[in-house]
């Protein structure tokens, strides 16, 4: 076993910005903790994600965009929401994830 | 034609030279590597997805199937939907591994060579067609454009320009351990050349072919059936076929699982690409609705799949574009596929069988070389042999199909620990007989597998009646069933039930490896497989990845250091022979007996991690429980299966006085005595438990409590938990305070004896000294008196018993008849007195006295006193040894007598209580502790003072300071 750890303190909270900083035993530096469900939620973000473009692209509903009705270009208009939704769960595991 | 073939050659060499100095500008470092890291640029990397079947062959695609074609490319971006939850567990674990390819990680997670082998071979052969669709591709594109130049001709300076590519930056660096910047960015760049190309011709389309949004509507008004024919083949069956094949290729083709996992992407740039690479192929796609029209109303009735040169070709200068972004896509394909495909060959199919001699790693290159050329001639004979009907993304499909039936095996490696090598290999082969069937064989002109497979598909559901539909679910079907069947129907190997855990996300999964005898055995062993040159350079390489000291490592570490050399020869010659090479050590022992090592490795791994999330939560938590165990107030020591400290507490330390850092690791048989022994013997009884143990530890007796507790429910490791109390101190109370208590037992007896004493003592002094009045001769007289003092002095020992009896040993309790006394004769009378009772034992008394004191005192007192004092400096001293009395006047009225002796001193400890009642340091039989409790009494009754000082080896001097007599008082 490794020799005792040093640098044990407990800090005092605050919060900063949107960081919530709570007490906590840290090692040297104050950092901010994360809500521990945050992981969780961002996986939850990103199946949404992905099930919402399953949901668009694969299932019968694809035919609302997908029709001689709708102009040409609606599928690619389609795909770019669908690229906006990968973006934010891509922000969201950057943020949040593991 | 001459011209042409020279214009074709020079743009081939010139495109060539420029991808050579892409590559060799961002080898060299000019380039930044920061560059091939960005997020952007492996984005770009991962467009070698988009081959010549994006650029020529989905217009055609789309020309017979409408939207369909989108499909091939909305698939992957599903795919890339999860690539937080899917790809970034595998990057880890390829990244972790060193696994450079898919059959690495199925070789890996299933420990078959058998099977890796099968996935090699099933991959390359799936693959060909995809090759001889870029061949054909570039081939037809250059006929169309110069009519006359010779197809085979073509077909050979294109592989020869992707060769020379891919020899010189797809096989430089030795295995696939190393990233290739150079690749990615070249590749990156090729992305940008075909975007730049498909883009430009569908802007010349849109606007210049067909006029822009109102000349779109005119067309569109003129032809009503086209956007019918465009989005009614979205609504059938074929549309989810096409999606699940491609998103499973969009990460399990070769050249994309090379680009997105073995090329070592950040995991941001990972991330990233969860939109950046759909956006890359959006623009892909976007013109390609254009060009169908704008090549319908330029080149009706020309072949599809050439509408994008036609279009290009109506425009100066255009046709360079569109041919270059296509020889563009297509030479990244192949690029990059060879190179990965060379890999799995090298590592599956080469060096299992096959110990280079020499210069290790330059052979090793050659054959990756070798292997790559010999790969893009197979491309080529492929291109010649198969049927060139049905349209370029025909051979594109089939090799799709090849590739999804990799699905199954990658469930099993990502999220089913259950799986078994035999059932992967049980479907797989399943799924490549069908495929081969259906696919393969109607290419050379057997279609009739195919035929009755339409047929049988037709019965089930109208709508599955197409070719991909039918052989995608027949080959899913059939090879999904197979292996989950024989899965759940046999056994899993030890060693694949530990890759198992290790895919399934525990990367410090113990492993039945285990730690060898030094670096130098180890070196030995890699030595005696891949010769001196590699076994010196990868050694060493892997210590100081590790910053490890070359020499002097202990189990865990020289474990940890075997564990990582095997993941670095498994870049260089795959994770099977790797395994082999290490595994084979004869001095492997049970991984369970560096356990020890392991955790410690794993804490100082830990303490220097940066963590986050969940993680960092969990090691706050870690930390905190160590801490606890290491301040526990009981000692505690936890032992591995093979008597290995785990854990040894601060309380143990100071117990032991053996370092933490000292016994961690340690085998209880190398702990120095009588700790190693004592630990050992209790660790291993069978008897009750807790149970006390007295042990010799630094000279002095050491009473310890033993209670110990098996791990056994802990992971099967068999360990020992052990908690020691030690119970010296509190013994040796308990024993004092029984001897006090059975002294202050017979003090109660005694002051009972002394009361019924004292009446026939009376009786006999009263006696004595009626007879003494008589007429008696003088020598009989002094014998008289003599008995009277030695019967009253009895009478003051009484009185003493019956003092301590009744009000202790505090001198309000001890009654002094305080008369004028000479000093000097009560310290005579003392000496005189210790002569008679012979207890001086060869011991000379040397006394000095300055002056004749008087002082006021009760002469039997202080006797008494002074005979103590000089009793226990004669007990204390050895025949020969001085003991010497000295008085002399002090400022102040007193007197100061010091009895001086030379005897073994007495320790600041006892000092202490010397004076306490019932405190002796002798032993039990020789003393009752309270002679100099007496005396204590008797020199404070007198308002005197006694002060004990004494140094170990050297003597002790007591000091009696006693206040002197009033002048003029006199005996």
């Amino acid at each position: 076993m490794a020799g005792r750890a040093e640098g044990h303190r407990v800090d005092r909270s605050g919060e900063i910005g949107h960081g919530h900083w709570q007490t906590s035993l840290t090692l040297g530096t104050v950092r901010p903790v994360s809500n521990p469900r945050e992981p969780e939620r961002a996986a939850d973000l990103v199946l949404l994600g992905f099930v919402t473009g399953v949901l668009v692209l694969a299932t019968p509903l694809r035919g609302l965009w997908a029709s001689p009705e709708s102009p040409w270009w609606l599928p690619f208009a389609v795909w770019l929401a669908v690229i906006v939704v990968a973006a934010l769960s891509a922000r969201a595991w950057m943020r949040h994830g593991d | 034609m001459a011209t042409e073939l020279a214009a074709l050659a020079g743009g081939a060499v010139a495109y060539l030279l420029v991808l050579i100095a892409i590559a060799e500008l961002t080898e060299r470092g000019t380039i930044p590597k920061t560059v091939a890291r960005h997020p952007l640029v492996f984005a770009l990397s991962m467009g070698v997805y988009a081959t010549s079947w994006t650029l020529y062959g989905s217009v055609g695609f789309a020309d017979r199937r409408g939207l369909d074609f989108l499909a091939i490319y909305l698939g992957p971006v599903l795919a890339c939907l999860l690539i937080p939850l899917v790809w970034l567990p595998l990057s880890r674990l390829t990244r972790s591994l060193q696994l450079a390819s898919l059959a690495d990680v199925l070789a890996y997670r299933f420990q078959s060579q058998a099977l890796a082998i099968v996935v090699t071979l099933f991959m390359v052969v799936g693959s060909l067609p995809y090759f001889s669709l870029q061949i054909r591709a570039i081939t037809e594109a250059a006929a169309f454009l110069a009519p006359g130049v010779p197809k085979g001709l073509v077909a050979g300076l294109f592989c020869a320009v992707v060769l020379v590519f891919t020899v010189l930056f797809g096989t430089r660096h030795h295995g696939i351990r190393e990233p290739r910047p150079g690749l990615v960015v070249a590749i990156a760049f090729e992305s940008v050349v075909k975007l730049v190309a498909i883009l430009t011709v569908g802007a010349v389309a849109y606007f210049g072919v067909l006029g822009g949004p109102g000349g779109v509507q005119q067309w569109l008004a003129a032809h009503p059936e086209a956007l019918s024919e465009l989005t009614g083949p979205v609504n059938e069956a074929p549309w989810v076929a096409f999606m699940i094949l491609s998103s499973s290729a969009a990460f399990l083709l070769p050249r994309q699982f090379h680009m997105a996992f073995a090329e070592r992407p950040s995991e941001r740039a990972l991330v990233h690409a969860t939109w950046l690479f759909p956006l890359l192929l959006l623009l892909l796609n976007l013109g390609i609705v254009p060009i169908l029209w704008a090549g319908r109303q330029l080149a009706p009735g020309l072949e599809p799949d050439l509408y994008v040169l036609a279009v290009a070709r109506a425009y100066p200068g255009m046709s360079a574009v569109a041919f270059i972004g296509g020889f563009s896509a297509a030479s990244a394909m192949v690029i990059v596929s060879s190179t990965a495909l060379a890999g799995m060959l090298l590592n599956h199919l080469v060096t299992p069988f096959w110990r280079p001699a020499g210069n290790v790693y330059r052979r090793l290159t050659m054959a990756r070389r070798l292997l790559v050329a010999g790969l893009i001639v197979a491309g080529g004979l492929t291109y010649a042999v198969l049927s060139p009907t049905g349209g370029l993304v025909q051979l594109g499909l089939v090799s799709f199909v090849a590739v999804a039936q990799m699905v199954p095996a990658m469930v099993g490696v990502l999220f089913w620990s259950r799986a078994t090598r035999t059932g992967v290999l049980a479907g797989l082969v399943v799924g490549i007989i069908i495929w081969l069937a259906v696919l393969v064989l109607p290419a050379l002109g057997q279609p009739y597998f195919l035929e009755g497979l339409l047929s049988l598909a037709a019965q089930v559901d109208p709508s599955w009646n197409d070719r991909w539909v039918a052989s995608l679910v027949a080959t899913m079907l059939a090879n999904g069933s197979t292996f989950a069947l024989v899965s759940l129907i046999s056994r899993a190997t030890p060693a694949e039930e530990e890759a198992a855990a290790t895919c399934g996300r525990d990367l410090y999964a113990r492993s039945p490896f285990s730690h060898v005898s030094s670096v130098a055995a180890l070196r030995t062993q890699v030595a005696g497989v891949l010769g001196e040159q590699v076994a010196q350079s990868e050694v060493e390489q892997a210590l100081r990845e590790l910053d490890l000291p070359g020499e002097g490592l202990q189990a865990g570490e020289l474990h940890t250091l075997a564990e990582h050399l095997e993941r670095n020869l498994s870049g260089l010659v795959g994770p099977l022979p790797a395994r082999a090479v290490l595994r084979g050590a004869p001095k492997m022992q049970s991984a369970r007996s560096v356990l020890a090592e392991q955790v410690r490795l794993l804490e100082s791994q830990l303490e220097g991690a940066r963590l986050s999330g969940t993680a960092a939560r969990i090691d706050v938590a870690r930390r905190y429980l160590r801490q606890v165990l290491q301040d526990l107030p009981a000692a505690v020591c936890v032992l591995d299966s093979a008597q290995h400290v785990v854990l040894w507490n601060q309380r143990l330390v100071q117990i032991t006085g053996l370092d933490s850092d000292r016994c961690s690791g340690e085998a209880l048989v190398d702990l120095p005595a009588p700790w190693g022994a004592f630990l050992r013997r209790v660790a291993v009884a069978d008897g009750p438990s807790p149970v006390e143990h007295e042990l010799m530890h630094e000279g002095r007796g050491v009473v310890v409590q033993v209670d110990r507790r098996h791990l056994d429910a802990w992971d099967d490791s068999e360990g020992v938990v052990l908690v020691l109390e030690d119970l010296t101190e509190r013994r040796a109370l308990e024993s004092r305070v029984a001897h006090q208590n059975r002294l202050a037992s017979i003090g109660q007896l005694a002051a009972g004896v002394a009361h019924e004493i004292g009446n026939p003592l009376t009786g006999i002094v009263m006696l004595a000294s009626n007879l003494r009045r008589e007429d008696v001769d003088e020598d009989v007289s002094e014998r008289l008196g003599l008995m009277i003092s030695e019967a009253q002095r009895i009478q003051n020992i009484v009185s003493n018993l019956v003092d301590f009896s009744h009000g202790g040993a505090q001198q309000d309790g001890v009654t002094v008849d305080l008369q004028a006394t000479s000093l000097n004769q009560v310290i005579l009378e003392a000496g005189k007195l210790l002569d008679l009772s012979q207890r001086h034992r060869g011991v000379l008394c040397n006394v000095e006295l300055d002056a004749a004191f008087q002082i006021m005192g009760d002469r039997q007192r202080l006797i008494q006193v002074f005979l103590n004092l000089l009793s226990n400096a004669c007990d204390a001293s050895q025949p020969g040894q001085e003991v010497r009395v000295r008085a002399r006047a002090l400022a102040g009225d007193e007197v100061q007598v010091q009895v001086i002796d030379e005897g073994e001193g007495i320790s600041p400890e006892a000092l202490t209580k010397l004076f306490d009642p019932f405190y002796t340091t002798k032993p039990v039989s020789e003393g009752t502790g309270l002679g100099l409790a007496v005396v204590f009494s008797i020199v404070r009754a007198h308002g005197g003072q006694i002060e004990a000082k004494s140094v170990v080896g050297q003597g002790t001097t007591m000091q009696v300071n006693l206040p002197l007599a009033p002048e003029g008082v006199g005996p």
